[in-house]
């Protein structure tokens, strides 16, 4: 019985020191998420359009493919190895080897300009293309067959379309 | 019997209980305050983003942007042409882009130049349009006519059919007067933002006024953007576009997040003011338990009177207690006082600074919280000397004090 109140005023104390921390530590994530409005960051090694990537050298590049069927044209934008940045490059067409329907083709893609990014012809990362058959065939295989980038030179990148040449 | 005795031994240490209320009072109103301005704040920047999705702007900072085109605070980082402005107001998934173009004030307020789709049924806040009070109208495009925001209406004491000659730049220099003359044709109804700060021109009559570089007469500082719902792909999209493809140009977007990240620079300053706060109501627990301590002590010999007639150690214990929850109750009730005072300053600062209308009497856990953990420090610091009353025996507290 001696002891019994001071126990109490200590367990009291304690309580009341632990419900201090708990609350705080509760507010403070109550605080966090209520601005947690993430700026969305690039999704690093997810093509930025969500089409096919082609992986060219030991990562050192990208190619990302985006078909439109509706339109059937064929677009390429040059990214760097992990599709973060995009890589403008002077080449004045990029052509691509194609089998399709058991036919053979050859894709021109064309320097696209573009006054909102700042993109001319010959300093651009875009390539364009359109071919009626671009807008009922969804599967092909195709080669890259010569491409400069800065001062790396790439030649006879095969590739599947939509599946890329990823080796993972 | 209880509450006389409390109330005795409140009066008896008048001085002590009146630091001790205050110490509570300036923890509690610290603790509130920086948690409120914190939380509040931030959201109230975020509504004041006029329900616009994105700015687009010239390359550079994006806070720079928001900061520019929503709050009309900073400078302008560029132009944007109107190629720029036709292309992305003719993007499917865009609803309303409306074109800002800054460069000119009126003794320090803003000239904002804009087109009459500001005007056209472009909501601010979810069920509130832009519109102009009644008496008067909007500009007309392509006339040197102005609305002025209602918070420079007052400010500049202006009235309806009032004429004035801006001056260039975004601060008041008397000596760069322009010589075109504008009238006021209309107040724009109270919003509770920004634009309530600023004079609302047609943006022809701000880009071709005297002095300005003709090459740059149809360019504009930013364009507004808002999606259309459901266009949820539309700011990645066009921040990919914009942002990481282009070089020339900078989408803003999300704007919340931006802000969010304006704040978060601040976050050092914040847990620094909250240590203040704490270290503060460990103070003023330390100062409850002092003035009560002091008190007990003081009253031994009444304490074991009160036993010697038969009073319950209970009762000493509740009498204690009882004490130092009132120093707490009175200091709660106090620290609100003080954090009223201390948000009004900050409301009035933010109203008319930014135009940012800052509510600390909106719903916030700390509220709740602040008071009741207060009160329970205050009560656990009269725990000792509690203790102290339970354990006083009769023989003790009757003793001879010399």
């Amino acid at each position: 019985m001696r002891y019994k109140m001071p126990i109490a005023f200590l367990v009291v104390l304690a309580l009341a020191g632990s419900a201090w921390f708990l609350v705080r530590a509760r507010i403070n994530a109550t605080a966090v998420a209520g601005t947690s409005h993430d700026i969305p960051k690039p999704h690093q090694d997810q093509p930025p359009h969500g089409g096919t990537p082609i992986g060219l050298g030991e990562d050192q590049f990208n190619l990302e493919l985006v078909r439109d069927p509706a339109a059937g044209t064929l677009k390429a934008f040059v990214l760097d190895g992990e599709m973060e940045d995009f890589i403008r490059i002077s080449a004045k067409v990029l052509e691509i080897d194609v089998e399709h329907e058991g036919r053979k083709d050859t894709l021109k893609l064309l320097p696209v300009a573009d006054a909102a990014t700042g993109e001319t012809v010959g300093d651009t990362c875009l390539f364009l293309t359109q071919a009626d058959w671009l807008k009922r065939v969804d599967h092909f295989k195709g080669v890259i067959k010569n491409l400069a980038i800065q001062d790396q030179k790439f030649q006879s990148i095969a590739f599947s379309f939509p599946e890329g040449n990823t080796k993972d | 019997m209880l509450f006389l005795l409390i109330r005795r031994g409140l009066r008896q240490h008048l001085v002590s209980t009146a630091v001790a209320v205050l110490l509570v009072a300036l923890g509690l109103g610290l603790v509130i305050s920086v948690w409120v301005v914190r939380t509040e704040a931030e959201q109230s920047f975020t509504r004041s983003a006029s329900g616009f999705d994105a700015v687009l702007g010239a390359r550079g900072s994006k806070l720079q942007l928001v900061l520019n085109a929503l709050f009309h605070q900073e400078v302008s980082p560029g132009n944007v042409t109107a190629e720029d402005f036709k292309d992305i107001k003719n993007l499917p998934f865009v609803d309303r882009a409306i074109p800002i173009v800054v460069g000119d004030n009126f003794r320090g307020v803003r000239l904002v130049g804009t087109n009459a789709d500001f005007f056209e049924n472009l909501e601010y806040a979810p069920g509130h349009v832009y519109s102009v009070e009644p008496g008067g109208r909007t500009f007309k495009i392509g006339e040197k006519e102005a609305v002025v925001g209602s918070l420079a209406f007052h400010q500049l004491g202006w009235s309806i059919g009032t004429t004035f000659h801006p001056f260039h730049g975004l601060d008041y220099d008397v000596n760069a007067q322009h010589s075109e003359i504008f009238k006021v044709v209309g107040v724009l109804a109270p919003t509770n933002t920004p634009a309530d700060r600023v004079i609302w021109v047609p943006m022809e009559g701000v880009q071709t006024l005297g002095g300005h570089d003709p090459s740059t007469f149809t360019e504009m500082s930013a364009v507004l953007i808002r999606f259309k719902p459901g266009a949820k792909a539309a700011g990645l999209m066009l921040d990919t576009r914009y942002n990481r493809q282009g070089k020339r140009l900078t989408l803003a977007w999300p704007v919340a997040a931006i802000l969010s990240d304006l704040f978060s620079k601040f976050d050092w300053f914040e847990r620094a003011l909250q240590a203040l706060a704490y270290l503060v109501a460990v103070v003023a627990g330390a100062s409850v338990f002092s003035s009560v301590y002091s008190s007990m002590s003081a009253r031994k010999r009444d304490l074991a009177i009160l036993r010697a007639l038969g009073a319950h150690k209970g009762f000493l214990i509740a009498a204690v207690l009882g004490e130092s929850a009132s120093i707490g109750i009175l200091g709660c009730a106090l620290g609100f006082g003080l954090f009223g005072l201390i948000a009004s300053l900050v409301q009035e600062i933010l109203r008319t600074r930014i135009g940012v209308l800052f509510d600390p009497w909106a719903w916030n856990p700390i509220m709740v919280w602040g008071p009741v953990l207060m009160l329970a420090l205050s009560i656990a610091a009269g725990a000792i000397p509690a203790w102290r009353a339970y354990r006083l025996s009769v023989a003790d507290g009757l003793s001879p004090l010399s």
